[in-house]
This record gives C-alpha cells, sequence and structure tokens, in this order.
C-alpha cells in the first residue's frame, strides 16, 4: 500500500511539471518613457502562427509557450523587441515589457529632386528644417524663419523693410554679376516666390547644398537649391486650422545725432568759429518724425481633410505689415488649395495645387542721398530746422545744397504698387508596376503689377518768397511675367536578393518664361489732386517718357540619375543632366552636368550592428558640377536699340537714337561650378544626438560678367563673357541634441556653425587684362566718385580698398601710411592710386546659430540665437555725419563735435572708418501656452504664444546695425559690394507678437 | 503580358506627346531690339547711323568733363570748396592748382568722351562708304563723319599730346600704341581738306548743328593757329586764310554783345557749330546750376534750386572795364527776385550780395563766416537764364564763334606783322561791347581780349598754353611745370591697354 501511495504522489507532482511544458504567459507592455499602457501591440510565437495582441489596457495573454520559444513584440513607432522564453518565465508565469520608442529620424523623407529618400539614405549635403523648428513669430518672409537653421545656408537681411527681400546665399558668393540666389522650387513647381507663400501653410524645408546634389537640376543649381513643401490634406479626419497674431515693431536702434540742445550749446561754446549760425528756433528730433510704431497683423485659416481615395487642403492667409518708417506698408491676401485623387485603383494620384496672392506695397524713397529720399534727408537736417511754419506749412530753407523737409516729403510722395500672382500645377503619377512609375507634372504661374509713382508740384516760402522746391513727376508702370512647364519622369525602382536597392530616375524638363512691360511718365502736374491716376495731367512730356519692353528664354533639360546601395551599408548614386538654354550664345547652349556621390553607413556593418548607442555613422563623398543661368536674356547677341533721343543738326528736331547696347557673344555659356564636398552623418543614443559635417571645396569658373571693352575695335563699350573665376573652401557643421526627453520636460538644442573662406582666382580669365574693378561708390555731400572696395585676383570679394588711417596733424590734416613706409597728408595723395591699399574685408570669418526648444508640461519656449563673426563694415555714414564741415550746416554725430582743434573731412576710403561688426543677436524668443487636453474637446488644440525677434544685439559696431547682405549689392555691372553703411538701410526693428494657434 | 504591352504604349505615348512639342526647340522670339546683323533695316537708317559721332559733343559741357578741363584749370572759373560742398575728394581744387593725377575725374571723362566717339565714327565710316557712291546724301554724311572725326582727335591732342589713331573699325588693332601728336595733326588737316567740298554749304542765320564748311574751315584755323602748339612749325598765313573762308560765309557779329547768348539763340549769325541744347529734349547745358547760388531761383523764378559755387576769378572780372557791356552777364553785388525786391540770404543772415573777393579754393565752416563762403564770387549769366529755367537751358552752344574767328584773325596778324596789325579786327570787337579802346594792340592785348569776349566758352586753357602763359601763378595756384600742359594717360585706359605706355611726362 505504501508504494502506491508514493507513486500515487509522485504522479501528482509530475502532472503539474508536465503541463508546465506548454503554458500560457499573461503580462502588460507599456511605453518606457512615459510609462503607460500600449494597446495594440502585437506578439508573436517566432517560426509559428501563433499571436495575439494587448488590449485596452496593454495586457497579453499568449498560449501554447514552450520554453525556448522566441516571443516577438512589435508596434508601430517603437523598437521591436525579442524575448527568449526561459524556465525562470515559464515558472512564473507573467512577462512585462517596456517598449523603446523608435525615433523616426532616420526614416524621415528628404527631398532630393524630382524624387525622395530617406534620410538615412541620403548621399549628399542635404538638409531639412521642419516648421516645428523654424523661427516663431511675426516674419516679413518665409526664410526670415530659416535664419540660423541650416549650416552654410546664410540668411541676412539688411534692415527691417517690410517690403525688402532677404537674401539667401549657399556657402558664398558664386557670382559676379549673375544672381547668386538659390533655386526655389514649392512643391515641384520652379518659379514662384517664396515670399508669396503663408508661413503658416509651410511644413518643411529641404535644402541642397552641393554640386553634386543640384546637378539633376543642372544649370540652374550653382547656388544650390531650396525645397519648400506646403501641407496637404489627409485622409484622417477633418480638420480646421486657425492662426492670428498681433506684433507690434519698433526701431531697434536710431543715430546718435544732436538734439536741438545739445547742437545749441555747442554753437554757443564754439562762438567764434560759429557765431553766425542761422538758428530757426525749432526743436526737432528728426528721426522721431519719420519713425513709427508698426502694428501688423495676421490671419490665417485652413481645411482639410480627405477620404482614402481622396484629399484636400484650402487656406487662405491675409497679413498687414506696418513699417517702421512712416507710410511704408506691405498687405498680402493669398489663397491656396490643394487636391489630390487617387484613381484607378489607387494606380494613379492626381494632385492639383492652384494658389493665388495678392499684394499691395507702399514704398517709401530712401536708398541714397537725393532730394526724396526720406533716411538721408532726416540725418543731415538740423534739429533747430522746425517742421512747421507758424501757418502749418512746411519749413524749407535754402541752407544747403539738397537740403529738404523729410516729413513733407513722406506726407507727399505716392509710390505704391499692386500685384497679383498667380501659380496652378497639375501632377500625375502613375504606378505602371509595383516597381515602375511615370509621372507628369504640368505648371503655369503668372505674375502682374502695377506701380504708380507721383511727386506732386510743391513750393514753399524761402525768405519770403515762394520757391519752387518740386517740380512735380507722375510714373505709372506695369509689368507681366508668365512661366509655363513641364516635366516628366520614370522611375524604376526595385530590391534584388533583398540587398540590393536600386532606383533609376530618367527625365525631360521644359519651361519657357516670358515676360513684358511698359510705363509712361511726364513732369509738371497741372493738378497735384490728380495726380498719376491720369497722365494726361503732365505738361512737360520728352521723347524716353514712354517705353516697353519684352522678352523670352526657354530652358530644356534631360537627366538620369541611379541610386544604389548594398544593404543601406553602401551607397552609390550618379546624375547626367543635359541643360540647354536660349539665354547662352549659339555656340555653348548646351552644357552636360554630371555628378557622382558615395557614401558608406558604417554603424550597419556586422562589426557595429550590436552597438547601441551608434544609430548612424555615414561618410559620404561627392563630386559634381553645376551651372547658373541667372542672366538676361538676349546677352549673347550684338543688339541696337533706342538709346536716347538726339537732335537733328538740319532740323534741331528731336530724334530717336539707335545704337549698339552691347557687343554680341556667341560663346556666352552657364558658369560651372564645381564642387567636391565629404561629409560625415551620425547620430547616437536613438537619435537623441545626431547631426553632420561638411567640408566643400568650390570652384566657379567662367563665371559671368559684364565687362568693359575697349571700343576702338568693338561696337559697343561692353560685353558680357564667361571669364572670372571664385574658389571657396568651407566646414559646415551641426549638431542637434535631445538634452532632456523626460515626460513632462523636453530640452533639444541644436548649434550650426559655418565657415567659408574665398579667393577671387581671376576677374576675366585673362582676356581682357583686368588687374581690379573698384566697386563700392560712395556717395554724399562732399563725397563724389571715391570707391571703397576693389575686386582683386587673390583677395575675397568685399575687400576694402583705400587709405590707411595713420592719424591727425597737429593742424587738423588727415594722415596716412604710403605704401612707401612714410607718412603723408592725405590731401596730398588722394589723386591716385599709389598709396592706396587693402584695409579691411566685409565677409564673415564664421557664422553660427543655436537653437533651443524647451517644453514643460503645456508650456514650451523656443529661443534662436545667431553670430556672425568677422565681417568688416565701412562706416559710410559715420564719415558723412562726423564730418566737424557740416557744423552749421546740417546734423552732426557726437564724433564731429569732439575733435580738439579743427579736423576737417575725410572725403576718401579710409581705414578710419572701417569697422568691425561682428554681433551675437538673439533672433527670436517664443514663449506658447497650450491649454490643457482636459480643458478642450477631443482633438481640439488651442495654443497662445508671445514673441520677440530681435531682442538684443551684442556688437562694438557703432552705427545702427551690423546686419549685412553678405551676397552684393549688384547695380547690374559687374559690380558686387557689400558691407557698406550708407545712411540707407530702412532700419532694423524690435517685434513684439502675440497670436494664437488653434486646430480642431 | 497585357501589362507589358500597356507599358510600351505608355512610354511610346510619352515619347511621342514629348517630340511633339519640339522638345529641344530653344530659339527665343526677338522683340524689343534689333539684332546687329539686321541693322541698319533702311536708308533712313543708315544715314542716322553717324548720330551718335555727331551727338557726342551734348556732353561736352557737364558729363563729359572736358569744359572743366578747359576752364577751371585756368584763370576763368574758380570751383572753391564752400564749407561741405564742393570738396568732391579735391577733384576740383586739383584743377585749380594743376595738381591733377591719372584718376582725377575730369580726365578720365574726357577721355573716355572722345575714345567713345572716334571708334564709332570709324564703324559709321565703314558702314557709309558703302553708300556713298550711289547716294550724295550718303556721300555727305561720310564727309561730314570724317570732319567730325577729325574735331575729337583735334580734342585729343589738345589735351593728352601724342594719342593712339585708329582710323578703321573692323580689324583694327585692340590694342593700340600711341602715334605722335604732330603725325596725328597732319593727318586730321588732310582729313579735312579732303572732305571739305563735300560738306554742305552753311545757311548762316539758320541751323548751325551739323557739320558744315563754316565748321570745318573753323576747326582747319584752330588747327593751324595751334600748330607751333601741336608740331612745333607756326602755321600762322595758313589760319589766317582758314578764317578768311570763314568770313566768305557771311557771318556777321550781332549788334549787342548777349544776343548770341540768348535762349533762342539758334538763328544767331555768330553761331558756326554749335550743340543744340533743349531743356527737355537734348540736355546738357547746366552752368547756370553750378554758378548760381541757391536763392538765385528766385532773381530767374527758376523751378529748381542751383548748385551754388562756381565762380569766375576775381583778376578775371577785374579785366573788364566800367563801362564794357559784356558785363551783362556777371552776377555781382545784391542780387533780387524777380519783383525786384532784395533777396534776403536768411541762413547767413543778411542780403544776398556776390562779391568779386574770395577769400580761399578752400573754405571750411569753421574759418569762413556763411555769407563768406555762400555768397562769394562773382557769378556768370553770360547765357541768358530764362524766367522759369529748370535744370537745363536751351540756349545753343557755339563750339565755334564768329567772334573767336576774328580774334583769330587777329592773333595771325600779329603775329605774323607785329603789333598794331590786328586793331581793325579787335576794334569791331571792342566797339559793339563799347569796351574802351586804346590802339597799337599787341600780344597781352589780344590775349586780354579774349579772355573778355569768349569767357567761360571753353579756349582759355588752350589760349594760355600758346601764349605761354598756363604755368604762371594765379590766386591759389603756383607755378606749375610745362608739362601740366597735357593732362595725364587716365589710370583706367593704361589698366585696359598697356600699350598706352610710357605715362605722359611728369605724372
Amino acid at each position: 500500500m505504501k508504494n502506491f501511495r508514493i507513486f500515487l504522489f509522485n504522479v501528482i507532482l509530475l502532472v503539474p511539471a508536465i503541463m508546465f511544458a506548454q503554458q500560457t504567459i499573461l503580462g502588460t507592455v507599456s511605453e518606457s518613457s512615459s510609462g503607460s499602457s500600449l494597446p495594440g501591440v502585437g506578439i508573436i510565437i517566432k517560426g509559428s502562427t501563433l499571436g495575439t495582441s494587448t488590449d485596452f489596457d496593454g495586457n497579453y495573454s499568449i498560449e501554447n509557450v514552450n520554453i525556448g520559444d522566441i516571443l516577438e513584440f512589435s508596434y508601430i513607432g517603437f523598437k521591436t523587441q525579442e524575448i527568449e522564453v526561459t524556465k525562470t518565465i515559464l515558472s512564473i508565469g507573467t512577462f512585462n515589457i517596456e517598449l523603446i520608442e523608435e525615433s523616426n529620424l532616420l526614416n524621415e523623407i528628404v527631398l532630393v529632386g524630382y524624387g525622395t529618400a530617406k534620410k538615412k539614405d541620403k548621399t549628399g549635403a542635404a538638409v531639412k528644417v521642419d516648421s516645428k523648428d523654424l523661427i516663431q513669430g511675426a516674419l516679413t518672409d518665409p526664410m526670415q524663419a530659416m535664419q540660423g537653421k541650416a549650416a552654410g545656408v546664410n540668411i541676412t537681411k539688411q534692415g527691417g523693410d517690410p517690403n525688402g527681400g532677404f537674401n539667401v546665399r549657399i556657402r558664398g558668393a558664386a557670382g559676379f554679376a549673375a544672381g547668386g540666389d538659390p533655386l526655389y522650387v514649392v512643391n515641384g513647381v520652379r518659379g514662384i516666390d517664396p515670399t508669396t507663400i503663408a508661413p503658416e501653410d509651410i511644413v518643411s524645408y529641404d535644402i541642397l547644398k552641393d554640386a553634386a546634389s543640384t546637378a539633376i537640376y543642372g544649370a540652374d543649381g550653382a547656388n544650390g537649391v531650396v525645397f519648400i513643401t506646403t501641407k496637404k490634406g489627409s485622409a484622417q479626419r477633418v480638420k480646421l486650422t486657425f492662426n492670428t497674431y498681433v506684433a507690434i515693431d519698433d526701431i531697434a536702434n536710431d543715430l546718435g545725432l544732436q538734439s536741438a540742445d545739445s547742437y545749441r550749446g555747442f554753437i554757443a561754446d564754439n562762438q567764434d568759429k560759429y557765431g553766425d549760425f542761422s538758428d530757426a528756433g525749432g526743436n526737432v528730433d528728426w528721426q522721431n518724425a519719420i519713425f513709427r510704431t508698426g502694428i501688423s497683423q495676421n490671419y490665417n485659416f485652413a481645411m482639410a481633410g480627405g477620404s482614402d481615395s481622396s484629399t484636400y487642403r484650402a487656406s487662405f492667409t491675409t497679413t498687414n505689415m506696418e513699417g517702421v518708417i512712416k507710410n511704408s506698408n506691405k498687405d498680402r491676401t493669398s489663397a491656396r488649395l490643394d487636391l489630390t485623387q487617387k484613381l484607378l485603383d489607387d494606380k494613379i494620384l492626381v494632385t492639383v495645387g492652384l494658389a493665388g496672392t495678392i499684394e499691395e506695397n507702399k514704398y517709401v524713397n530712401y536708398g541714397g542721398n537725393s532730394g526724396t529720399d526720406v533716411l538721408f534727408q532726416a540725418f543731415q537736417r538740423l534739429p533747430t530746422d522746425p517742421i512747421y511754419n507758424a501757418d502749418g506749412s512746411y519749413f524749407e530753407t535754402s541752407r544747403v545744397f539738397n537740403y529738404y523737409n523729410p516729413v513733407a516729403i513722406l506726407d507727399q510722395i505716392q509710390n505704391d504698387r499692386d500685384a497679383k500672382k498667380l501659380a496652378a500645377n497639375a501632377r500625375i503619377d502613375y504606378d505602371i508596376t509595383d516597381y515602375l512609375t511615370a509621372n507628369l507634372n504640368l505648371s503655369y504661374l503668372r505674375n502682374d503689377d502695377e506701380s504708380t509713382y507721383f511727386e506732386p508740384k510743391y513750393s514753399s516760402d524761402i525768405g519770403g518768397v515762394s520757391t519752387l522746391i518740386r517740380q512735380g513727376y507722375g510714373k505709372r508702370a506695369y509689368n507681366n511675367w508668365a512661366q509655363k512647364m513641364l516635366e516628366a519622369t520614370v522611375t524604376y525602382k526595385n530590391t534584388f536578393a533583398d540587398l540590393h536597392n536600386l532606383t533609376v530616375l530618367g527625365g525631360y524638363s521644359y519651361r519657357n518664361e516670358n515676360w513684358g512691360g511698359f510705363f509712361a511718365q511726364g513732369r509738371n502736374p497741372i493738378s497735384n489732386s490728380l495726380g498719376s491716376d491720369n497722365l494726361q495731367n503732365f505738361e512737360d512730356l520728352q521723347l524716353g517718357d514712354i517705353q516697353s519692353n519684352k522678352g523670352e528664354r526657354t530652358d530644356i533639360g534631360f537627366f538620369l540619375r541611379a541610386m544604389y546601395d548594398y544593404d543601406s551599408k553602401y551607397y552609390l548614386t550618379a546624375m547626367m543632366r543635359r541643360d540647354g538654354s536660349s539665354v547662352f550664345g549659339k555656340n555653348n547652349q548646351w552644357g552636360w552636368f554630371p555628378s557622382i556621390q558615395v557614401a558608406w553607413n558604417i554603424a550597419n556593418e556586422n562589426f557595429l550592428e550590436n552597438s547601441d548607442a551608434l544609430d548612424l555613422l555615414k561618410i559620404r563623398a561627392s563630386w559634381g558640377i553645376s551651372g547658373n543661368t541667372n542672366i538676361d536674356s538676349y546677352l549673347h547677341l550684338l543688339r541696337v536699340g533706342p538709346s536716347g533721343t538726339g537732335i537733328d543738326p538740319e532740323t534741331e528736331k528731336p530724334i530717336v537714337i539707335l545704337d549698339y547696347y552691347n557687343n554680341g557673344n556667341p560663346d556666352l555659356k552657364w558658369d560651372a561650378n564645381q564642387e567636391i564636398n565629404i561629409g560625415i552623418d551620425y547620430s547616437f543614443f536613438n537619435n537623441r544626438l545626431n547631426g553632420a559635417f561638411e567640408f566643400y571645396t568650390k570652384k566657379v569658373t567662367d563665371m559671368l560678367s559684364v565687362y568693359d571693352v575697349p571700343t576702338e575695335t568693338n561696337y559697343a563699350s561692353r560685353v558680357f563673357y564667361n571669364g572670372g573665376e571664385i574658389k571657396n573652401n568651407g566646414i559646415e557643421f551641426n549638431i542637434n541634441g535631445d538634452i532632456f526627453k523626460k515626460q513632462n520636460f523636453n530640452w533639444n538644442s541644436g548649434l550650426t556653425f559655418s565657415k567659408n573662406t574665398q579667393e577671387v582666382v581671376s576677374l576675366d580669365g585673362g582676356k581682357y587684362n583686368l588687374d581690379f574693378r573698384d566697386v563700392g561708390y560712395i556717395s554724399a555731400p562732399g563725397i563724389v566718385g571715391v570707391a571703397t572696395q576693389r575686386i582683386m585676383p587673390g583677395e575675397k570679394l568685399g575687400t576694402f580698398f583705400g587709405f590707411e588711417y595713420a592719424g591727425v596733424s597737429e593742424e587738423g590734416k588727415w594722415l596716412i601710411h604710403g605704401n612707401d613706409g612714410e607718412l603723408h597728408f592725405l590731401d596730398d595723395v588722394s589723386q591716385s592710386d599709389e598709396h592706396k591699399k587693402i584695409i579691411g574685408n566685409a565677409l564673415p570669418d564664421f557664422q553660427m546659430g543655436w537653437s533651443n526648444y524647451l517644453n514643460y508640461k503645456n508650456w514650451d519656449l523656443s529661443l534662436s540665437f545667431r553670430a556672425v563673426v568677422g565681417h568688416d563694415v565701412y562706416n559710410a555714414t559715420k564719415q558723412v555725419f562726423g564730418n566737424a564741415d557740416y557744423i552749421t550746416q546740417r546734423n552732426v554725430l557726437d564724433e564731429a563735435l569732439l575733435v580738439d582743434g579743427y579736423v576737417g573731412g575725410a572725403y576718401q576710403s579710409l581705414s578710419y572708418y572701417i569697422e568691425d561688426g561682428s554681433f551675437i543677436r538673439l533672433d527670436n524668443i517664443n514663449l506658447g501656452y497650450s491649454l490643457p487636453d482636459d480643458v478642450l474637446a477631443q482633438n481640439m488644440r488651442l495654443r497662445f504664444y508671445a514673441s520677440v525677434n530681435n531682442v538684443f544685439t551684442l556688437t562694438n559696431y557703432d552705427g545702427i546695425d551690423p546686419e549685412f547682405n553678405f551676397n552684393g549689392g549688384d547695380r547690374g555691372n559687374g559690380e558686387i559690394f557689400f558691407g557698406i553703411d550708407q545712411y540707407n538701410i530702412y532700419p532694423k526693428t524690435r517685434t513684439v507678437t502675440i497670436g494664437l494657434n488653434f486646430d480642431f | 503580358m497585357k501589362k507589358m504591352k500597356n507599358i510600351y504604349k505608355f512610354i511610346l505615348v510619352l515619347f511621342v506627346s514629348i517630340s511633339l512639342t519640339n522638345c529641344t526647340e530653344l530659339d527665343n522670339e526677338i522683340s524689343d531690339f534689333i539684332p546687329g546683323d539686321a541693322y541698319p533695316e533702311n536708308a533712313e537708317q543708315a544715314i542716322r547711323v553717324a548720330n551718335p559721332v555727331f551727338g557726342k559733343t551734348q556732353s561736352l559741357l557737364d558729363g563729359g568733363g572736358w569744359w572743366f578741363l578747359q576752364v577751371v584749370s585756368s584763370d576763368e572759373a574758380v570751383a572753391p570748396t564752400r564749407g561741405s560742398d564742393w570738396d568732391d575728394g579735391g577733384k576740383w581744387r586739383v584743377l585749380h592748382q594743376h595738381t591733377w593725377g591719372a584718376t582725377t575725374e575730369a580726365v578720365s571723362q574726357t577721355w573716355g568722351l572722345i575714345y567713345d566717339a572716334v571708334p564709332r565714327a570709324n564703324r559709321a565710316i565703314e558702314l557709309l562708304e558703302v553708300g556713298a557712291a550711289d547716294n550724295p546724301d550718303v556721300a555727305q554724311v561720310l564727309a561730314q563723319t570724317i570732319v567730325s572725326r577729325a574735331y575729337y582727335y583735334f580734342l585729343a591732342i589738345d589735351n593728352f599730346g601724342d594719342v593712339p589713331f585708329p582710323r578703321t573699325f573692323t580689324g583694327a588693332d585692340e590694342f593700340p600704341s600711341r602715334t605722335p601728336r604732330a603725325e596725328v595733326y597732319n593727318a586730321i588737316v588732310q582729313d579735312i581738306l579732303d572732305n571739305i567740298d563735300l560738306l554742305p554749304v552753311p545757311k548762316v542765320g539758320a541751323s548751325s548743328a551739323g557739320i558744315n564748311q563754316g565748321t570745318a574751315y573753323s576747326l582747319l584755323a584752330k588747327l593751324y593757329l595751334n600748330a607751333e602748339v601741336y608740331t612745333g612749325t607756326p602755321m600762322w598765313q595758313q589760319a589766317y586764310d582758314a578764317c578768311e573762308k570763314v568770313k566768305d560765309f557771311g557771318y556777321a557779329l550781332e549788334a549787342n554783345p548777349s544776343l548770341p547768348f540768348i535762349t533762342n539763340n539758334t538763328a544767331s549769325s555768330e553761331n558756326i557749330y554749335t550743340i543744340p541744347f533743349d531743356e527737355d529734349k537734348y540736355r546738357g547745358f547746366n552752368f547756370h546750376m553750378r554758378t548760381l547760388h541757391y536763392l538765385s531761383q528766385q532773381t530767374f523764378d527758376m523751378e529748381v534750386s542751383p548748385w551754388n559755387g562756381f565762380a569766375v576769378l576775381e583778376d578775371t572780372y577785374n579785366l573788364f572795364g566800367s563801362s564794357d557791356l559784356r558785363k551783362y552777364g556777371m552776377l555781382v553785388g545784391q542780387q533780387k527776385t524777380i519783383a525786384g525786391v532784395d533777396i534776403v540770404d536768411e541762413v547767413a543772415g543778411e542780403n544776398l550780395i556776390f562779391t568779386p573777393y574770395i577769400p580761399a579754393v578752400l573754405m571750411p565752416a569753421s574759418e569762413f563766416t556763411s555769407a563768406v563762403l555762400r555768397n562769394s564770387g562773382v557769378r556768370i549769366a553770360k547765357w541768358e537764364i530764362k524766367v522759369g529755367a529748370r535744370d537745363n537751358l536751351s540756349n545753343d552752344f557755339a563750339i565755334f564763334r564768329f567772334a573767336d574767328i576774328l580774334l583769330m584773325q587777329a592773333e595771325a596778324l600779329v603775329r605774323m606783322n607785329g603789333n598794331g596789325a590786328g586793331d581793325d579786327i579787335v576794334n569791331q570787337i571792342k566797339n559793339r561791347s563799347n569796351a574802351q579802346i586804346t590802339g597799337n594792340y599787341n600780344l597781352q592785348d589780344i590775349l586780354d581780349e579774349r579772355s573778355r569776349e569768349l569767357l567761360w566758352e571753353g579756349w582759355r586753357r588752350n589760349d594760355l598754353i600758346r601764349f605761354g602763359e598756363y604755368n604762371k601763378s594765379w590766386w591759389e595756384k603756383n607755378d606749375s611745370p610745362t608739362t601740366r600742359n597735357i593732362f595725364p594717360i587716365p589710370q583706367y585706359a593704361i589698366n585696359a591697354n598697356a600699350n598706352l605706355l610710357p605715362q605722359n611726362a611728369g605724372y
């Protein structure tokens, strides 16, 4: 009996053991960062068809599990985890797991031109900036949002004119005369003006920096390519968005001219010299009189939605921007509609986009020192001259040449423009087979604008006599421009043996632009109230007061690109584009633009596969040639046309003179930008730390420019020719890190750095013996024909050239260090170049940007810093208004009053006026508060924000603002110059914005 | 299989549609200009081909720099720096003090004007030669162009000495070197002589803006008169004879010295070769803007305010006798508005009075009162400033004027035959101007009479050099070396063409 009891006991003991051999495991799956449970997580026993998923609370139970089985937990957006079932797990019976979020970073899509690539697969120097990373607040231009965000993409704006644009330069100036702006492609369509897109509609910017990437755009790619993508509809649910803001603008800094008291005080202290000063009894701060607080507002409304087969998005935006100089204004209203529709079993996708913009601008003249330039007139005017006479009329005087009341100018002169832009595009994507797609992209753009300008006839009492101040002038102009484009591509994309990925793209692009315009002007109006609205108003008309123009250009391209990678480890991309353009000479209309890129993703190698910290470490190298076609049409032809009027000697009647505009050049071609780029992309710690290095060397040859030629043997004195050569070398570096990433607190910080060194190798390719070119002429009373910069081989663009200041002699005369090592009086040597030398350079040594995004519960804060270091500025404003010769005739800076003994003005290019313009600027602080989810209805989001732009600037520069366009003011004459502060810069402003974002 | 056929069909359609759109056609329509190989399009344009050449004289007075070099470097005009105005980097002071250099603006501008005109002339001559055999109109324009080119070369050798001398366009040397002055002189004299009979006969009292025989003989007279300066060999007799030929056309002195300079002076009997300025249609005559005070706007009811600068040298002003009618053109003393009211310079705090005395060529505001620096200097209104004038005048400017021809004749006689040989002619000039008549005029008297009669007409430098006086000192100018008798080749021209070296002596 005892044996049977033992046997039964053993059997009872064994039964559970046998039962445990095939068990059920229960558990909960949750998210590692927040701890919240995850519903819908898939769990399968690897190698079998058995599986289950978690319920709403994240709980699961899986049966028939054996020791040694592998359980695979997978959930979209999270890293898949595999767990081997051990005896311990089975015996416990429960297993909880935390899944780690997979950063989408590496799978993010970047645009590469006629196609896309995953960020981890890109082989060129491309940068993507998402809308959440952009600068917030009231932006006059969408490009402003990108300042400091992408290394090597330098976006600057001189001053704060709402009607003035931003200057975008990618990797250093690459031309003398041909435009240096990058190519803008908006939703696949070229030629759209980026300022017409409401910033709220933009999803992301993708920028191609190196020639190897931009070679796909061939003859247009030399200055880089900026893709702008706007928001589209989605198939999820109807989404309504409303954004609005109010912004208040004030000038950030004004010029330190004298007040009425300080001026009078100085005169009183110096009666021996200035005893006969004519004091008109006023007490005016003229800068105050022409500036105001600008109040701007913006409203944006969008609606998006769709179904499985179609989506739509419509948006409407209206903005009114008031500039800080009175009467300067920009009103812009735009609407866009984007539709997508799938057809034929989802094989065909049709995308249609329609966008229209209406803009009304009110301009103020400020660019020079003429009688209608408001800034110059306000700066120079004595604070002791009143604005108005006792009877309310404007006070005018004959104090000095070219001296007019700026308040009268602002009140009287009308300078308006009305512009309309329309963009329409349609795109068809057809999936022919699983691996072959075809695409057709058609677009039509049309811009029209009409300008009105009127200066009324205006007399004023001077010395008791009515004197005519302005004769009166009016002008109406109308311009139009249209572009038709057709692009067709075929793409083959396949994977062989699970390892070889191949994408081949072939395509054709056709683009035709045409434009025309006319204007009519007259002088001496009989009625000021009619203005320019009725051009019959003008009594003085001359030949040449009616003008018109018309022209067109055509650009055609064929391209082929193959992208191959082996198991996401080794990449090879090769491209070739053949481009032709009508703007080039008959002998050189077509060109080849090849490029090749290789990359190696070390992080995917077997020996690094188990490294958890390293997500991406890709080394890449590329070489390519791209071109620049940004020149006017017809310059390759010998052109004859009306060129002024003359008098017929026999009849003394006016005749139209026909003359040669420029010499022909059948060899005129694109300029070739050859670039080698080496880069490293890296990403660590689950993409918490990522960034890139780039090293590049870029050589632009055959640069287009205008040259003066000896007219002994040429019809005209100018020719457009490919001659110059510039080298740019640089490094770019950016790093981005999620410093904190907790449930309630995030802090993401990004740093960009770029340094570009440049050298002008040749001005003309040796053909015209051009050793140098003087540019950067400054102009002021007493200063005419003085050039401050010289372009010379061996130096960078923006090199300042003039006399080196050596002090002031006892009698108050300027001294310079001559090239012979001796001291000379400036007056003695000013008539020749003998003692001139290089005295500075306007290009920065490096530029940096530092962006921060912080998030605490429902609050968000972003800070964007930018630093530009090492550029010199020629402070011509100080040279003009720091001139003691002006005392009693014009207002002056403190500098002019502080001289011990008399120092007259220096009327030459002098190193004394060159200052270091380095600055650090906090571009933007943006603080936002989003209402908590429990307060709002489902799917609603409401965020309030306050933003300040141009918060503060740290700089040693003495003038109004140290930021300049490092691309050049181009007078269309091969004259590229920058870094000159010549009282003609619309003052930079500080803007405070409050606004809200609302979606539901 | 069906799927494959669809693919081929699609690709075929794609290619066909692309090629139907002329997929590689890049030619563009030409709309707003005439392509060079289609020009001139017809006979009317062909004749006009030379107009840009003739029209270059439009820039002689202002933007062209030539007038500044002739007059501001002489004792006729000064452009003082008044406070902070008119400093312009010293470019006016250096003209007065003879310290200009190869980068002085007026020097570059003058060279530029000449070498803009010359190649256009060469090119026009080639185009015109084609039609000249058949068409007498074209032949006449051809002759006019050749003489016009000779005029510009005259300016070239007068101002720069040895100069590049291209005479053809097609196949010309792109980097010419300099031809000696005398050689150029001989060639252009010959050009004129060869073409003079093809030129139209002048109609005195009609328009004188075209090149006619009067122009050509006047130019010859100028060349012969200055032959000693250009070649070393004087040609006084030939100068006299050329002047006689000019007289044969019937030019006559006007009764009053102001008449050749009125606004509508096109019909003046003294005009031989003019620049037919017009305030709207042919602009470039703005002496009044440079010389008049800001408030002179009230004197003439002008529509713009002048720039207050240029004045006449006090010593030159004093050469005029008190009864000389030619002082009509000199603004001195209390200025009045158009209504006759005294003008007050409210900035200077006193009446607007022009004084002949100018203290210095550089007058900073810290050393001189406003009244002095603004109002000193006698201003020149020799060319009538019409009521309501704007920033350009319509008066024609005579490059060659009959009074000049008469004085040249008188000079030639004195040079050949001694003092007093030119009295009859000089007295004609003095008579009509109510100037003091003496007699037995010597060369200095001739020079002084030229100063009075031809004030600001652009001949003073040329005269002073011929009389050997250009290097003497006056007012703020010291003695200068004779190398200053010609200007340097501008730096920009040398940079473009190294064959222009060596630079003129003394620079």
